[in-house]
């Protein structure tokens, strides 16, 4: 899919004197699919920008020891993804809230957003996805937003193709029944 | 990415009321994916003008390192503890000049010459005794243990 020209990256990173160009392309690569992942999981875009910005200085920090044991696609997406539950970790022992307020201040946070529109069945689903639980989540907007395949998603995630399909089709019966309920 | 259908084929069956419903709801700022590429790398920039340089943790460098502070140590103790004598001899030695600096000259020439004389009466003791050697060489072995044996214990060296 994107070997090629991401492996094209990795030397031109490897290159000091390109090394500057090949970040800048790397990071207009994947910022936004990064961000967006980010964005649906945290919500705010204050908080998104941060850990978005965190991911990177680590992808830029941590690329010239990268192995190619894994696609480049694949590692971005786990220093993302660990960057983000670390980050939801981190709020949650900061909050003296419980994991169900926790949910609630998130949906609040949606529907704090000026755009936000409770009769449109798009808000209604971004509502529906704060309920879920963080890795369920994580596992939803994956699949649904970036279409991501199972496959990848195991040896992102570390999870078996099998257990990622039952959580998927698990989030989705649920959000589907917030949304016939609301 | 996976084929679409294939997605879609998915939530027919899942979730049927979830098709087709991907789009975008949050706003992001105007400019935000234009600029996040220069910010992003300002800030990796000013990260690395800030940490210091950090060398290679790898277990060479570690060898390295150890080796390097095990010959110091050994090179601050021989310092530490060879220089204090060296110091105190050092100050000896000058206080012993100065205190010298400051007897009359014709004192250290009387002491230089009764140091001579000491030393001259020693070489000739010590001739004396060798004289002495020579002269009871001739006193017969018998004569001798008789006089050894007639001075009082205390006499004895």
């Amino acid at each position: 899919m994107t070997s090629t020209s991401d492996q094209q990256l990795l030397q031109e990173f490897r290159n000091p004197i390109t090394k500057e160009a090949a970040f800048t392309m790397l990071v207009k690569k994947y910022q936004e699919r990064i961000y967006w992942l980010i964005r649906r999981m945290v919500v705010s875009h204050e908080d998104a920008n941060d850990v978005v910005q965190n991911t990177f200085i680590r992808v830029w920090n941590g690329l010239e020891k990268f192995r190619e044991d894994s696609q480049l696609y694949t590692w971005i997406y786990r220093v993302a993804t660990n960057e983000c539950l670390s980050f939801l970790e981190q709020q949650k022992r900061k909050s003296l809230a419980s994991l169900s307020e926790k949910d609630q201040e998130r949906a609040e946070q949606v529907k704090a957003d000026s755009h936000f529109d409770a009769q449109k069945l798009e808000w209604k689903l971004e509502l529906a996805i704060q309920q879920l639980p963080e890795r369920q989540r994580m596992v939803f907007i994956l699949r649904y937003y970036q279409e991501m395949p199972y496959e990848q998603m195991s040896k992102l995630l570390e999870t078996s193709e099998g257990a990622l399909k039952a959580s998927y089709h698990h989030a989705a019966k649920k959000i589907e029944q917030y949304i016939l309920n609301h | 990415m996976e084929k679409k259908e294939t997605i879609q084929d998915e939530l027919r069956e899942v979730a049927p009321s979830l098709l087709h419903q991907q789009q975008s709801t949050f706003q992001v700022p105007t400019g935000y994916f234009e600029q996040l590429p220069h910010k992003l790398l300002a800030a990796v920039n000013k990260e690395e003008k800030n940490s210091p340089t950090i060398l290679s943790r790898s277990p060479r460098w570690t060898v390295f390192a150890a080796a390097a502070v095990t010959i110091g140590i050994l090179f601050f103790s021989l310092y530490y503890f060879r220089n204090p004598l060296n110091e105190e001899a050092g100050a000896v030695d000058q206080w012993a000049k100065q205190e010298i600096s400051k007897l009359p000259e014709e004192h250290v020439s009387d002491y230089i010459d009764n140091t001579n004389a000491i030393l001259q009466t020693a070489t000739a003791e010590k001739i004396e005794s060798n004289d002495l050697a020579v002269l009871i060489q001739d006193i017969p072995h018998e004569e001798i243990k008789r006089l050894l044996n007639d001075l009082p214990a205390t006499e004895m060296p």
